[in-house]
Formats: C-alpha cells, sequence, structure tokens
C-alpha cells in the first residue's frame, strides 16, 4: 500500500515541509511537500536523504560488550539502567539531549531529570549559548537591505539560502565571512571577507555596513564569545540576528535546556558516574578518550555509529517520521507533525522509554 | 493503434459522459464520470489500484493517493489547480508492478508516455483518465495572489477553476470571483512559468481526456483516444456505472475554442520566456547559486538511470569547494533535453530558483524543430535515442 504523508525535515533547523512515501511497511522515498510555506516542496540534499535513517537502524535494545551489540531485551536493559541510577547520587548523572528531540520529549526528559534531582542535564548548542534576543524571522530577509552571512548557508541551509537570494533579487547586498578560502555563499556575495580563526579580527570591517534593515545570518560560530559579538554588532547597528542551526529543534532545545560547549560537556561527563544521551552522537565533538570508560553510558538511539560502540547500552527510541511531536525551527517557530513514516516497529518511543525509566 | 489516432466518426472519439451514482454526481465535478470510471475499473478488478489526488489540508494542498476498493473514490477530488503535483515517478519507482488506473493532467500523460518508451511502465498495466489542465499555480502563490487581488481570506477557498481564460474560485459562502489569468500573470502572479508555456490542454495522449470545456451542466465532456480508452468507456457503460450521450455541434466548437485559446496564449509565451529569455549573462548568475543538490535531477520524471554517470567519481566535486554546475547541467541537458515534458517541476524543487525547465524546454523546442520529435507524444522514441538517428 503506497502511502505520502507530511513531516517536518529534520535534517537542520530550517523547518522545511517534506512529504514522506511509504510503502508495504517501509519508507521508500520523499515527495516535494509544495503546500509547506517555508519551502514550498523544495528540499535540499541533506533533506532528502533524511530518510535513510530509516537504514541500519539498530533495531532492537543491545548490551555493548567489548564493542560489540549483542541484541537484548527491555526487560534485560531496563535493570542494568536502573541498577546503574540506584547505585549514584543525583550529582552523578548527566543526560546529554540534542536538537533531535522533540519539544515533547526534551519536557519528558527534563520531568525525569527533575524527578531524580539531576541538575545536569544540556546538550551540545555548537558554540551558540543560550541567548535572550528575539531572532529575525524569515520574512526579515525578504525585507533586507544587507543581509550578513557567517558559514555557508548556501551550501548548508540552502532553503534560508534561497531567502537570501529572492531577497538579492530585491536589491539586497550580500556580504560573507568566513574562514573558508571560498564557498558557495562566498561566490554568490557581493563582498567575501575571511577570517582566521575568530569572528573578532574581521567585525571592524563590517560595522559601518549595517543598520536597522540589515540581517545577520550565522550558522557557525567559533565560540561563545564570538556570537557575543554578533549580539552587540546587531544591537549597536539595530540590525535583527538570525543564528541557524544544525539539528531540527535546536531552537527548542536552546528554550529549555542549557546549551554547552565541548569543555562543559567534557567537565560534566567527567563528574559523572552515568551518563544518558539523547538521540545525540557526541562524537561529533568529542573524541572516543573525551568519553571512553568515564562513566555508564545509556545511549537512546537507533543510529549505528562508533558512539554506539562505546556505549554500554542502548534503547533505540524511534525515528522521527515514526512520532508526532513539534519542533521549534531556527526563527522560533513551533511547527507540529504527525506520524509520517508508515513503518513496522514495536520499539519504545524515547518518552515511553523514560516513562519506564522514572 | 496509436494514441490520437483512432475514431473515424465524430460520435465515436467525444461523448458527453455522467455519473449513475446520485452521491458521485452531487459531489464529483461535472457530473462525477472521472469518478465512476474509477469506481467501475476498481469494482471490476480492471485495475489493482487507482492513483489520484487527496485533498490535504485545503485547496493548496495536493496529496497523491492510491485507492485499492471503489468506496474510497468518493474521498478523493478531482484536479486541484493550485497543487501542483506529478504522479509519474510514483508509479515508476513504487507501482511498476501493479495495473493501475492514474488521474493525469497533460504533463503527467507526456511523463507516462515517455517512461512507456523507456520501458519503466508497462504500457499494459496502466490506464490513464486525462483531465483537461489549463495549468496550475504554485500553492503559495495562489494564496497570495488571492489575498492580493481578489481581496478574500484565501482560507475561505473551497473549490477553484480555470475557465474561459479566467482563474476563478469558489468560497464558503458559495459567491464565486474570476479574474483574467491574463491579467494575473502581468502582475506576475498566476500559472507556473511552464504551464503559461503548455500547448498541451487537453490530455489527448492519454486513453481518455474529460473534462468541462464544452460540456453541458451535469455532464463531463469525454474524449476516447485510444482503444483502451474505448474499452473502458464501453465497459463503464455496460456494467451501469455511467451514462453518455453525443455532445452538440455547438458544445464540440466550443470546447474547440476554449482549447485554441488556450494553446495560443501557450504559443505567445513560450516565444516571451524561452526566444527573449535570460541572457548568457543572466544564465552564468544563475548558475552559480546552483548547489549541486541534484533536486532537479531527482524529482524529473524522465531522469531515471540506474546508475547516474554525475554521480561517477569523475563528477565528483570536492567537498571543500564549490561545484561546477556546468558540468552537471550540461550532462543532464545532453541527455534528458530531447525528452523534456516541460513539466517545470525542476524550476519547482529548486532550492535557489533557478529556471531549470526554461532552459531544458528551449532545447527540447529546438530539437522538435529540427527532428519533429514532440516529448510525450506518440510511440516513437527521440531520433538521438532510435534507430533512425543516422537520420539525423
Amino acid at each position: 500500500m503506497l502511502d505520502i504523508k507530511h513531516t517536518i525535515c529534520p535534517s537542520c533547523s530550517v523547518g522545511c515541509g517534506l512529504n514522506i512515501v511509504s510503502k508495504d511497511g517501509a519508507v521508500v522515498g520523499t515527495y516535494p511537500y509544495k503546500r509547506h510555506p517555508i519551502n514550498e516542496g523544495k528540499n535540499c540534499l541533506n533533506g532528502r536523504n533524511s530518510i535513510l535513517q530509516f537504514d541500519n537502524q539498530i533495531e532492537n535494545p543491545s548490551i555493548v560488550k567489548n564493542g560489540e551489540l549483542e541484541e537484548s531485551d527491555y526487560e534485560t536493559v531496563f535493570k542494568l539502567i536502573k541498577d546503574q541510577l540506584a547505585s549514584i547520587d543525583a550529582s552523578e548523572l548527566a543526560i546529554i539531549c540534542s536538537g533531535n528531540s522533540t519539544n515533547e520529549e526534551l519536557d519528558r526528559i527534563k520531568e525525569f531529570a527533575d524527578g531524580f534531582g539531576c541538575e545536569k542535564i544540556g546538550f551540545y548548542g555548537y558554540n551558540f549559548p543560550n541567548f535572550a534576543v528575539d531572532v529575525a524571522s524569515y520574512d526579515d530577509i525578504a525585507g533586507a537591505k544587507t543581509i550578513l552571512a557567517i558559514g555557508d548557508i548556501y551550501r548548508e541551509n540552502p532553503l534560508l539560502a534561497r531567502r537570501i537570494v529572492l531577497s538579492k533579487e530585491n536589491g539586497a547586498c550580500l556580504i560573507n565571512l568566513d574562514d573558508v578560502e571560498k564557498s558557495i555563499t562566498s561566490l554568490n556575495a557581493d563582498e567575501f571577507i575571511q577570517f582566521d580563526g575568530h569572528l573578532g579580527d574581521k567585525i571592524d570591517a563590517v560595522k559601518g555596513k549595517l543598520d536597522e534593515n540589515s540581517i545577520i545570518i550565522a550558522n557557525k560560530v567559533c565560540c561563545k564569545d564570538d556570537f557575543a559579538l554578533l549580539e552587540s554588532l546587531a544591537g549597536e547597528n539595530g540590525a535583527k540576528l538570525l543564528p541557524v542551526f544544525n539539528a531540527p529543534n535546536m531552537k527548542g532545545a536552546m528554550n529549555k535546556l542549557d546549551s554547552w560547549d565541548v569543555e562543559e560537556v567534557k567537565n560534566i561527563i567527567g563528574d559523572s558516574k552515568v551518563l544518558i544521551v539523547v538521540k545525540d552522537n557526541p562524537f561529533e565533538y568529542l573524541s572516543k578518550d573525551d568519553i571512553k570508560g568515564k562513566a555508564f553510558i545509556v545511549n537512546i538511539s537507533n543510529e549505528d555509529n562508533a558512539f554506539a560502540k562505546i556505549s554500554d547500552v542502548i534503547l533505540p527510541g524511534k525515528s522521527w517520521g515514526e512520532k508526532a511531536g513539534t519542533f521549534t525551527n531556527c526563527e522560533g517557530l513551533e511547527q507540529s507533525f504527525d506520524i509520517s513514516a508508515e513503518i513496522e516497529n514495536d520499539n519504545l518511543g524515547e518518552v515511553e522509554i523514560l516513562d519506564e525509566l522514572a | 493503434m496509436s494514441l490520437l489516432d483512432i475514431g473515424d466518426k465524430m460520435s465515436e472519439k467525444f461523448i458527453l459522459a455522467k455519473s449513475k451514482a446520485n452521491e458521485i454526481t452531487d459531489s464529483g465535478a461535472c457530473g462525477g464520470a472521472v469518478s465512476s470510471i474509477f469506481q467501475y475499473l476498481l469494482a471490476n478488478e480492471i485495475v489493482d489500484g487507482v492513483l489520484t489526488l487527496n485533498k490535504g489540508v485545503d485547496v493548496y494542498d495536493g496529496v497523491p493517493r492510491l485507492l485499492t476498493s471503489a468506496e474510497e473514490v468518493i474521498e478523493t477530488c478531482g484536479s486541484l489547480h493550485c497543487a501542483p503535483t506529478m504522479v509519474s515517478d510514483l508509479i515508476s519507482d513504487f507501482l511498476a508492478d501493479e495495473k493501475i488506473a492514474v488521474a493525469v493532467k497533460p504533463c503527467d500523460a507526456k511523463a507516462i508516455n515517455e517512461l512507456v518508451k523507456r520501458h519503466r511502465i508497462d504500457g499494459d498495466k496502466i490506464i490513464t483518465v486525462g483531465l483537461n489542465c489549463g495549468g496550475t499555480v504554485r500553492p503559495e502563490v495562489a494564496q497570495e495572489m488571492i489575498e492580493k487581488f481578489y481581496n478574500v481570506d484565501s482560507s475561505k477557498v473551497v473549490k477553484e477553476e480555470i475557465d474561459k481564460g479566467k482563474f476563478i474560485i469558489e468560497l464558503d459562502d458559495g459567491e464565486e470571483i474570476g479574474i483574467k489569468i491574463d491579467d494575473l500573470e502581468e502582475e506576475g502572479y498566476g500559472r507556473r512559468d511552464n504551464c503559461q508555456r503548455c500547448e498541451l490542454k487537453v490530455p489527448r495522449n492519454a486513453d481518455i481526456a474529460c473534462g468541462n470545456w464544452g460540456s453541458e451542466p451535469g455532464w463531463t465532456f469525454v474524449e476516447i483516444n485510444s482503444e483502451k480508452g474505448q474499452e473502458i468507456i464501453d465497459g463503464a457503460i455496460a456494467e451501469g456505472f455511467i451514462e453518455t450521450k453525443a455532445p452538440s455541434q455547438k458544445a464540440m466548437e466550443m470546447r474547440d475554442k476554449v482549447e485554441n485559446i488556450m494553446i495560443k496564449m501557450g504559443n505567445k509565451n513560450v516565444g516571451k520566456q524561452l526566444d527573449d529569455g535570460l541572457s548568457f549573462e543572466e544564465w552564468e548568475a544563475q548558475w552559480n547559486k546552483c548547489i549541486k543538490c541534484f533536486a532537479c535531477r531527482d524529482v524529473c520524471p524522465i531522469c531515471w538511470c540506474h546508475e547516474c554517470e554525475l554521480e561517477k567519481p569523475y563528477f565528483k566535486d570536492d567537498p571543500q569547494s564549490p561545484p561546477d554546475p556546468l558540468g552537471f547541467h550540461g550532462v543532464r541537458l545532453s541527455h534528458m533535453s530531447p525528452s523534456c515534458i516541460n513539466c517545470g517541476q525542476c524550476d519547482d524543487v529548486c532550492p535557489m530558483e533557478i529556471p531549470v525547465s526554461k532552459i531544458f524546454h528551449k532545447l527540447q523546442k529546438k530539437y522538435e524543430v529540427h527532428t519533429g520529435y514532440v516529448a510525450g507524444i506518440g510511440d516513437e522514441k527521440p531520433p538521438l535515442y532510435s534507430p533512425m538517428k543516422e537520420d539525423f
């Protein structure tokens, strides 16, 4: 049976719509979701490839021994986790979340942490700190006279870049700041400024070019201080700021949890005996030495990757297409989605897992 | 026998048809003949499924849906002019082994025709029920256009129609408002660019072509284009699903007139958009935007190779460097442009707003002039790919 359902793309924080095609209990493709106001049926390669996460998944609760996953069952794995949790103080538990979870799941994880008395709950924010400033909307891009793009927005967030393209057609000037020699964004920019390491050295070069009709779009910062520089730059010039993240609900996570940098994550892991990681791959920002052997690792994710091999137990949870919920995109818009992938999977979702562990 | 080549007498080829089921006559467009034909095909197990369009959240949201029982037909809708879908790849990718009837716009029918020639769809397993098409409007454009020019809340629109050169909306209180498409398009709104260039409004490349042009109230005008189409109509009449009658000469003339007006508009826009289109320098700026995301290739209903050359190592770009779009589009143009059916899906999905279809369509039109090959029509393959190629 062929089935096509709407969902929200999980590949970055722009919040594009995507149609999932399922057939006979498996996800087989994507289909343009042209009614979606953000992307009108346009999806980047990452977005269309997001269905690959249904391939090569960890399908069962597992125990990891000598780097190999051994299929287990919920009862056994839950008992192992509960025994570990019973043996520690609340201060010895850390929970690393991510922007891959829905708002509802993050609320449940926070509730679980509060119930346990755990204060070390947060996520790796890729150097974006929690911030209070109101973010710009996509409509603001359309009306901007000057756009300062930090990073390669065209390659990494193409459906946001589309807004820049349309704004340029209306006469907007694009300035690109990046630490690479050239990129698609730099090729399309009216002005390209390369920086080395930190933004601070080049901020002065753009200060006089921004005003209240300007917007700063950043999809990468080198450190939390660099983000503070951007906040100041926007504030001083009356420009609007739009940080863009690499996970679909990182803005939602920002609204609820602490955003950590690498050093903070390392310190938190170092002080913990049990580490619960929910839908995250710490190897994207930590080395094996930073994490292996430091704590009992509960990995709630179905992603079969190197981090799974150094975890102690694995609960697969569910992929985004198998659950309903909400994501908050980078402009702060909360979008709900229903189950889109009509596939056969009896695994417990993240909320059910935490209900069981609580 | 090829398409477009049956029916010596007008009365054999053109009929007016309506459903014999009251619930369908009341809810379906123009007498519900299409719905009843689908019911006939499913109830008599002539097909395993019917691929049609479902209205999603509103009239701007069309979602393809596969029906497997006659009872489901009533839940679907006919055409949605603000939902520019394409269904041929759903058939070739996911339903190739099944016997399918499908509701098609002319460009859907063209795509299916090209895929049958390429053995991606089995012509014996597919029945194409064509729906006359004056063009489609992008959903976001439609909503903005309705708010701006019709001065109504776009969420109040329950039906839309393109008829007699007008885009007509019907509101939830029954009010109808129509504005000339020409006027809307002069303001940069209206139909998608490729629809403005389209010269096939009645899908004679489908087994039957249905619509309201030339029909009487409560009846669907049906043009029978193939032997298969004739069998379907005969069967649906014999099994009591539809009733038919001959159209009047006046109705036929009216239909021809509407069609010819639409074709003339298409011709005019081909010249305007393609011949007087972007300059070389403007195209260069367009290609610079390309991120080589493969969206145009992936959505193209004709492009289907199991192993795409463009994914071979010698076409791979350095991930740290900007892509080389000219190689990418050049290969695609040489491979696909002779068969471009001007469906505009590549424009629709391009994240960078590159008007890809304009260069593909332009080359196809040149190819058509030199070889006589019209993509998506008839049984012949593009000469480049046929034994006839030596002649060129």
